[in-house]
C-alpha cells in the first residue's frame, strides 16, 4: 500500500503567506505581466487550498508560463542582467506553486523562497529592507518547519514562535560569522542591476538644470573627516569641469587634444603621467572618507586637489576623481586633499588657451562687448574680476525660481532678468571672462554640507549642488571664483538650507523628505539621529570590508594570525551553542506531574480541609473507602473521582482526563454532612 | 503475556557480511538490549538529511552571490542560514534526548498475522516533543507527539512471517524536527520478541474421544450452573458474570466461570497427519488446538519426543500453541 503524500496544511498556509512576503519587495521593478502571473498562481493555489478549485489543467500552466516569459521578454532589454535572472526565478517559483504535490516539490518551493527573499537585498540595502527580509525569512522557515510537523495545524502560532526563537538564537552565531569570515572578493564578473535613473549633477549644464536639484532634499553623499572639518565656505566639492560652451549649454571639453599630454585619466596603479607634474601640492592636508549615494555616473566628488589611493579610482587631467564603473551602489572612497595648491601655474599650452577662452560666435553680443570694454578699463585681470563681482553683488538677485531664458541666455540674464540660480551666475561670469580673453571654465559639484552633530560627519544633499567658475591667472594657475558668493554671501557662508529653507520651492521635489520640516525641532533631531543610524549602517555594516575586518580583528585579537582567528572562532561559537543548548535542554530530569495527578492532589487538598488527610502509602482506592466511611453523603462523587483517576493514571485513558478535571473542580464538599444522614 | 527475550539476535548477523557483523556487534556493545531505554547523547546519532544537504547547497549558492556582488547583507543572510542550520542541530537532538522508550507488552500471533508490540513513549521533562517516528526497520512508522501528554502508548506492528520465536529487530526512533535539515535517530534493542504460532490450516473434525469418560474431568462450559472459579474478564463477555465483589475490592474485573461435568479427553497427535510435511502438520495441529479449546473437552498433544498431558483452560491452550510454535523452529527454511 503506497500512501499518497500530503503537504501539511499549516505548512501550505505558511508557504502561501511567505510567497506574498517574498515577492512583495520585487514588485517595484518586476514587469507588470510577471507580477500578475504570480498573483494569479497564488490566487489559484489559495482556491485549491480552500478546497474550492482543483489544480489547474496543463494548458493553464503553459499559458501562465508563456505569459511570464513574454513578460520577461518585453520587460527587459537585456537578458543577462540581475533583474531578468531574478524575474526568471520568480516565474519558476510561481509555477512550482501550482505543481506542488510531493514533499520534494514543497522543499523546492521553500528553498526558492529563501533565495528570492535574499535577492531583494541585491536591490535595496536599507535598514527597513534588512528587517523586512529577516521577517520574510522567519515566515519561510515556519513553512519549512510545518513540513516536519504532524500536528502543526493544531498549534499554528507555536510554529511561528518556535522558528522566531530559532532565528533569534541564530543571530549571535551569524554576527560572529559576519565579523570573522573572510571576504575574498568577486570570483567572476556578475551581471549588475540595470542602470537606474541618473541622479545628481549631470554631464552638462543648461540654465534651469540646477533648479531641479535645488528643490531636492535627497542625499548626495556623506563625508567623515579624519580630523577637523574645514570651514563651510571652503567646502567646494568638485565633480566635473565644463570647458565647452555652445551659447546655452556647458559640457566637458572634447578629449581629443588632451591626449597630447598623455592619458586623460591616470588610474590607480598606473605610471605617473607627465601632466601630473603640473599640480603643486603643498601645505594643509585634509583626509576624509566619502560615502556616495548611487549616481549611475562615473565621477566622484572631492575637495581640490585630491589624491585617492583606492583601487578603481583615477585622476583626470582637470584634477577630478573618477571611477571605472558607474556608481550603482553606495560607494565609499577615501581622499586626501591638498587645500593649498597650484595647478598649471606655469602656463597653458596654446591649444588649451584656445579651449578655455572659446565662445560660440554671434551669441550674447552685448555681454561680449561689455566684457571687452570693462577689461580695457580695468587694466588687470584681478581688477576686472573684482568689478564684475561688485556689479553682480549690487544689481543681481539670487533665487530658486529664476525666469526662463531664451536664445542669448547670458545677455538676457545680465541685462534683463538679473535673477538667477548658481548656474546662471557661473555661466555668465565664465562667458564674461572668456570674452575678455581670460581662460575660464565652469566647475560643477556641491558646496557646503550639513553637519550631523550626533556623529560629526557632513551630509551633502542634492540641493547643495552648485556651479562656480575657475579662472586661469598667470603664475597663480586655476583660481576659484564663485560669483554666487558675490550675490549671496550667506549662501556660501551658512549653506543652502539656511538660505532657502523658508522658500516654498525648498525640497519641493522630495515631498517626503523630513528636511522640509527642519524648523520643527524634534523632527529635525529625529532626522539627524536617523541619518546617523543610517550612516553607521552604511559605514560599518554595508561597508564592512576586508580592511575594516583586518582592523577590527587586529584590535580585538592583537594580530590576524589565521590559527588564532580559527581558535577564537571555534571557542566563541562553542560558547554560543553551549548557551543555547543549556537553555534548550534546561529542564531535563525534572518530571512534571501529569494533569491527572495534579487534579487528584487538588481533590486530596479539598478533602484535607474536611479533616480527612490522605496517609502516605494509602492507595486512592483505600483512601476513597475511608472517606466514604466517614462521609457517606460524598460517596457518589468520591467514588467517581477515584474511578476516573484510576482510569487516567493506570490505564492511560486520556479521554477521561477532562471528566476527572471537571469532577474535581466541581467537587466542593460541605464542612459537615447534611442533617438526616 | 510478556514477550520472550531474544538474546540470539546477534546470531542472525553471522550470516551477513563481515562489515555488517562488525557493525552489529559494535551496535550491540553500544546500545545493549534493554526493556526500557532513555535516549541521551550516548545513544542518539545525528546527521544532515537530504534536505539538509540541499540547504547547505543553498547557502553555498548564496555565499557565491554575496561574494560576487560584494553585498554584505547577502553575506549576513548566508550566515544566518548557516547558523540556523547549526542551531537546529541542537533542536533536533533535543527532540529525542530525554525520551524514555519502553516495551510494555506483546502478544503471540499466528503466522501471517501482524504482531503488535505495545510501546510506551514518555518524556522525562517538561519540554515538548514533536514528530518522533518509531518503526521496526523496514516497516511503516508511527508518529508520536508529546505536546499535551506526558506519555503515549502506541502499538507497532511487525509481520509475523516465520513460525517460532520472532524478534522484530531493533526499533528505529528518528526525528527530523524542527526544520527537516537534520535527522536524529537511534536503533534501540528493546529485547522485543514474540511467539509466532503456526498458521492454522483447516484439518477436518477433531479426532475421536480417546479419554476415559469415568475419570469425571471437569470441562469448562460457559452458561452452566455450577460455579467453577474465576478468570480474567474478556471484553466480549457478558457483564452478568462479572464478580463485582472483587471489583469493589480493587482486584479488577473477574468473570465467574460456571461449568458442567463432561468426561472427554482428546489427543492431538503428530501422527494423525501421516504423509504431510512438518509445517503442514503443525498448521493442522494448531487448528485442532484452537478447535479443541473452543469445545468443552480436555486435550493433550503428542509431538515427536514431546507429550503434553491433557488439560484445558487458556494457559493450557497457550502452552500447546507454544510447543507448536517452537517445535524444531530453527530448522524451518
Amino acid at each position: 500500500m503506497s500512501q499518497v503524500y500530503q503537504i501539511p496544511r499549516n505548512s501550505l498556509a505558511w508557504m502561501l503567506l511567505a510567497f506574498v512576503s517574498v515577492i512583495a519587495p520585487h514588485v517595484l521593478w518586476l514587469p507588470l505581466w510577471i507580477t500578475l502571473a504570480a498573483a494569479l498562481a497564488l490566487f489559484w493555489r489559495v482556491q485549491v487550498y480552500r478546497g474550492l478549485w482543483r489544480f489547474p489543467p496543463g494548458w493553464f500552466k503553459y499559458l501562465l508560463a508563456f505569459v511570464s516569459v513574454a513578460g520577461l521578454y518585453l520587460g527587459f532589454d537585456r537578458y543577462t542582467g540581475l533583474e531578468p535572472m531574478v524575474a526568471l526565478l520568480i516565474i519558476g517559483y510561481s509555477l512550482k506553486l501550482l505543481e506542488m504535490h510531493t514533499r520534494r516539490d514543497a522543499l523546492a518551493v521553500i528553498y526558492l523562497a529563501y533565495f528570492i527573499a535574499a535577492a531583494a537585498l541585491l536591490f535595496e540595502q536599507t535598514i527597513p529592507m534588512a528587517i523586512y527580509v529577516t521577517l520574510s525569512f522567519i515566515l519561510v522557515s515556519t513553512a519549512l518547519m510545518g513540513l516536519n510537523q504532524s500536528q502543526g495545524y493544531r498549534y499554528p502560532l507555536s510554529s511561528l514562535r518556535i522558528t522566531s526563537k530559532l532565528v533569534l538564537q541564530s543571530l549571535p552565531l551569524m554576527l560572529l560569522l559576519f565579523l570573522v569570515m573572510p571576504r575574498i572578493g568577486p570570483l567572476w564578473q556578475v551581471p549588475m542591476q540595470q542602470t537606474g535613473s541618473k541622479t545628481g549633477v549631470s554631464d552638462s549644464m543648461s540654465p534651469g538644470d540646477f533648479n531641479k536639484l535645488g528643490k531636492s532634499g535627497a542625499l548626495a553623499f556623506r563625508v567623515t573627516f579624519k580630523d577637523n572639518i574645514p570651514e563651510q565656505p571652503g567646502l567646494y566639492w568638485r565633480g566635473l569641469v565644463f570647458s565647452k560652451f555652445d551659447g546655452r549649454k556647458w559640457s566637458q571639453a572634447d578629449p581629443g587634444d588632451y591626449f597630447r599630454n598623455g592619458r586623460i585619466v591616470r588610474w590607480q596603479g598606473q605610471a605617473r603621467q607627465p601632466w601630473e607634474s603640473k599640480i603643486e601640492r603643498r601645505g594643509e592636508i585634509v583626509d576624509y572618507d566619502i560615502i556616495l549615494e548611487p549616481t549611475q555616473q562615473i565621477w566622484l566628488y572631492a575637495l581640490a586637489t585630491p589624491v585617492s589611493e583606492d583601487p578603481a579610482t583615477g585622476l583626470t587631467q582637470d584634477f577630478n576623481l573618477v571611477t571605472k564603473q558607474p556608481v550603482q551602489a553606495r560607494l565609499k572612497y577615501s581622499v586626501r586633499s591638498y587645500l593649498n595648491h597650484r595647478t598649471e601655474a606655469k602656463g597653458l599650452p596654446w591649444w588649451r588657451f584656445l579651449d578655455e577662452t572659446q565662445l560660440p560666435a554671434e551669441f550674447n553680443p552685448e555681454s561680449v562687448s561689455l566684457a571687452r570694454r570693462w577689461r580695457r578699463e580695468a587694466g588687470t585681470d584681478e581688477a576686472y574680476i573684482q568689478r564684475i563681482l561688485t556689479w553682480i553683488n549690487k544689481e543681481f538677485v539670487y533665487t530658486l525660481e529664476p525666469p526662463l531664458l531664451g536664445e542669448n541666455s547670458v545677455d538676457e540674464f545680465l541685462f534683463t532678468s538679473k535673477q538667477g540660480f548658481c548656474e546662471h551666475f557661473a555661466s555668465s561670469f565664465t562667458v564674461m571672462m572668456r570674452a575678455a580673453g581670460i581662460p575660464a571654465r565652469v566647475v560643477v559639484g556641491y558646496q557646503g554640507g550639513e553637519l550631523n552633530p550626533y556623529q560629526n560627519y557632513l551630509l551633502v544633499h542634492q540641493f547643495d549642488a552648485h556651479a562656480w567658475t575657475e579662472v586661469w591667472l598667470e603664475n597663480r594657475g586655476w583660481v576659484r571664483v564663485d560669483p554666487t558668493a558675490a550675490v549671496a554671501p550667506e549662501r556660501i557662508r551658512n549653506g543652502f538650507q539656511d538660505y532657502f529653507a523658508q522658500e516654498p520651492g525648498f525640497s519641493e521635489n522630495t515631498p517626503l523628505s523630513l528636511i522640509r520640516f527642519r524648523n520643527i525641532n524634534w523632527i529635525n533631531n529625529f532626522r539627524l539621529q536617523w541619518d546617523r543610524v543610517n550612516y553607521g549602517w552604511h559605514r560599518w555594516v554595508l561597508g564592512y570590508d576586508q580592511s575594516l575586518q583586518t582592523g577590527l580583528l587586529t584590535k580585538l585579537l592583537g594580530n590576524t594570525d589565521p590559527i588564532r582567528i580559527i581558535g577564537v572562532m571555534i571557542l566563541s561559537s562553542s560558547l554560543i551553542l553551549l548557551f543555547i543548548a543549556l537553555w534548550l535542554l534546561r529542564n531535563t530530569g525534572k518530571k512534571a506531574a501529569s494533569p491527572g495527578i495534579r487534579a487528584y492532589s487538588q481533590f486530596c487538598r479539598k478533602l484535607k480541609r474536611l479533616g480527612i488527610t490522605r496517609e502516605t502509602g494509602e492507595t486512592p482506592m483505600q483512601y476513597s473507602r475511608r472517606v466514604v466511611a466517614l462521609r457517606p453523603d460524598l460517596k457518589n462523587e468520591v467514588q467517581r473521582i477515584a474511578g476516573l483517576f484510576e482510569q487516567v493514571t493506570y490505564r492511560e485513558e486520556t479521554l477521561h482526563l477532562k471528566a476527572l478535571v471537571a469532577a474535581v473542580k466541581k467537587f466542593s464538599p460541605r464542612k459537615r454532612p447534611p442533617a438526616g444522614i | 503475556m510478556f514477550p520472550i527475550t531474544a538474546k540470539s539476535l546477534t546470531d542472525q548477523a553471522s550470516k551477513t557480511g563481515f562489515l555488517q557483523r562488525h557493525f552489529q556487534s559494535w551496535l550491540h556493545k553500544r546500545l545493549p538490549p534493554e526493556r526500557s531505554i532513555l535516549l541521551t547523547s550516548k545513544n542518539i546519532f545525528i546527521f544532515p538529511s537530504r534536505a539538509g544537504f540541499a540547504f547547505v547547497f543553498l547557502f553555498v549558492l548564496l555565499w557565491l552571490v554575496a561574494t560576487n556582488y560584494e553585498n554584505n547583507l547577502v553575506f549576513a543572510i548566508t550566515f544566518l542560514l548557516s547558523s540556523l542550520f547549526i542551531v537546529s542541530i541542537l533542536y533536533t537532538f533535543g527532540n529525542l534526548s530525554g525520551l524514555r522508550i519502553s516495551l510494555v507488552n506483546s502478544h503471540p500471533v499466528f503466522k501471517g498475522e501482524d504482531a503488535g508490540f505495545e510501546l510506551l513513549v514518555e518524556k522525562q521533562n517538561k519540554r515538548l516533543y514533536e514528530n518522533i517516528m518509531l518503526s521496526w526497520s523496514g516497516n511503516p512508522s508511527v508518529v508520536v507527539n508529546l505536546i499535551e501528554h506526558e506519555q503515549k502508548r502506541i502499538t507497532l506492528h511487525f509481520p509475523a512471517t516465520r513460525r517460532g520465536r520472532m524478534t522484530p529487530g531493533r526499533l528505529l526512533v528518528e526525528t527530523y524536527y524542527p526544520l527537516g535539515l537534520l535527522r536524529a535517530w537511534s536503533w534501540l534493542d528493546l529485547d522485543a520478541a514474540v511467539l509466532v504460532y503456526p498458521q492454522p490450516v483447516k484439518a477436518g473434525p477433531l479426532p475421536g474421544k480417546a479419554g476415559n469418560a469415568e475419570q469425571g474431568d471437569i470441562v469448562n462450559l460457559a452458561g452452566n450452573d455450577d460455579f467453577y472459579g474465576f478468570r480474567k474478564y474478556q471484553p466480549s463477555e457478558s457483564l452478568n458474570h462479572v464478580s463485582w465483589k472483587h471489583y469493589a475490592k480493587g482486584q479488577g474485573l473477574l468473570s465467574k466461570e460456571y461449568s458442567e461435568t463432561v468426561m472427554q479427553c482428546l489427543w492431538l497427535d503428530w501422527d494423525d497427519f501421516d504423509g504431510l510435511g512438518r509445517e503442514s502438520r503443525l498448521s493442522r495441529l494448531c487448528y485442532w488446538v484452537l478447535e479443541a479449546a473452543k469445545s468443552k473437552n480436555e486435550y493433550g498433544l503428542r509431538l515427536p519426543g514431546i507429550e503434553i498431558s491433557p488439560g484445558k483452560g487458556e494457559q493450557h491452550r497457550n502452552k500447546l500453541l507454544g510447543e507448536l510454535a517452537l517445535f524444531e523452529w530453527e530448522k524451518q527454511s
